[in-house]
C-alpha cells in the first residue's frame, strides 16, 4: 500500500466515501489490479483511528489500523492478515480490543480500575464513533416512513 | 439507461456501467473476473427511502452473497454493512438477510438514541420495503427516483 497510515497532522482535506461511509485524508491511489487504496479517519475523543481500505469490485479489503493520540504518538498498530474483509464492525472490535488490552495492561497495579467498565465504556464510545451518523440517518428513515412515530 | 445511472452520480455511489437486469430485477454493475476465474459484481436496488448494494461473486459452479450494504437516499448516508462468507445467493437469502440488518440496525439506532421501537410494527413494515426492493418493478423505482431528483 503506497499510502502511509500517518497521523492526520493539521489541515488535510477530508472527504466523505459515502460508499463505505469513511471519512477520507491524503490521496487515493489506484493500481494496476484496479483496487483503490484509501485512507480513512475516525475520531474518538483526543484519538485518531486510521484505516486503510482496499477498495474492489464487490470486495473492500481492510489493509491495517493506527491509532494516534492527541501528540499524535502512534498508540496501537494492527496489522491484519492479507484477505481481510473490510465491514466497519470488524474494524470497530479490533480497535476495542486492543484498546481495551493497552489499558488492561497500564493498570496492572491499578486497583481501582474495573476491566468490565473499560470493556462496557470503549464498546459505547467506539459504537457512537462508528455508527452515529449511520443511528441518526436511520432514526430519521424509519420515522418518514412510519416505524418510529 | 442513463437515467437509472445519474442516480449514483448524484448520490456519490458511482459505480462504472450500470447497467438494467430483468433476469435479476436490479441494476448491475460491469462484472470483474479475477484470475481464479471467480466473477464479481454489484447489484442495486431501491424501495422507499432506501438503496440496497449487494456485493456478489460468480465462482465455478455457485453464485454467493458476499456482502450488503444499505444507505439513505435521502441523507446519503451508509446505515448498514455486513460482510459475509459462503454465503449461496439467492433471493430468498437476500431477502431474510437485508430485512434481519435492518431491524438490528434500527433497535441499535433506537436504544442509543432513546426511540420507542415497536419490534413487530418494525418487522411488518421492513418486510413491506424488502419485498419490494426484491420483487417491485425496479426499473420503474429508479426512474421515479430520479424524476425527483430533477425536479
Amino acid at each position: 500500500m503506497s499510502t502511509q497510515l500517518t497521523a492526520n497532522k493539521g489541515i488535510q482535506e477530508q472527504v466523505l466515501d459515502i460508499e463505505t461511509g469513511l471519512t477520507l485524508v491524503g490521496n487515493s491511489y489506484k493500481s494496476e489490479s484496479g483496487f483503490k487504496f484509501m485512507v480513512g479517519l475516525r475520531t474518538l475523543g483526543s484519538l485518531q483511528i486510521i484505516e486503510g481500505v482496499a477498495k474492489g469490485t464487490a470486495v473492500d479489503y481492510l489493509c491495517g489500523i493506527r491509532v494516534f493520540d492527541e501528540n499524535n504518538e502512534l498508540v496501537i498498530d494492527i496489522a491484519v492478515n492479507r484477505g481481510t474483509r473490510y465491514e466497519r464492525e470488524i474494524v470497530r472490535k479490533l480497535v476495542a480490543k486492543e484498546l481495551l488490552h493497552m489499558l488492561n495492561e497500564a493498570n496492572q497495579n491499578n486497583e481501582d480500575f474495573d476491566y468490565y467498565a473499560a470493556q462496557n465504556k470503549i464498546d459505547e464510545e467506539l459504537k457512537l464513533a462508528y455508527y452515529r451518523q449511520s443511528y441518526e440517518a436511520i432514526n430519521r428513515w424509519a420515522k418518514e416512513i412510519g416505524i418510529i412515530k | 439507461m442513463n437515467n437509472s445511472i445519474t442516480i449514483y452520480e448524484k448520490y456519490g455511489l458511482t459505480t462504472n456501467g450500470l447497467q438494467y437486469s430483468e433476469q435479476i430485477n436490479a441494476l448491475v454493475s460491469q462484472g470483474y473476473t479475477s484470475s481464479a476465474n471467480n466473477t464479481y459484481f454489484n447489484a442495486f436496488r431501491l424501495a422507499d427511502g432506501i438503496l440496497i448494494k449487494e456485493d456478489v461473486g460468480i465462482g465455478y459452479c455457485r453464485t454467493f452473497l458476499n456482502g450488503i450494504k444499505i444507505y439513505t437516499l435521502k441523507d446519503r448516508q451508509l446505515i448498514a454493512d455486513q460482510r459475509y462468507s459462503c454465503v449461496y445467493y439467492s433471493k430468498d437469502e437476500l431477502n431474510w438477510r437485508v430485512q434481519k440488518l435492518l431491524l438490528e440496525k434500527l433497535t441499535e439506532s433506537a436504544r442509543v438514541e432513546g426511540l420507542t421501537l415497536n419490534i413487530e410494527q418494525a418487522k411488518q413494515i421492513i418486510s413491506q420495503v424488502v419485498n419490494k426492493a426484491l420483487y417491485g418493478d425496479q426499473l420503474q423505482e429508479f426512474q421515479q427516483a430520479n424524476r425527483m431528483l430533477s425536479e
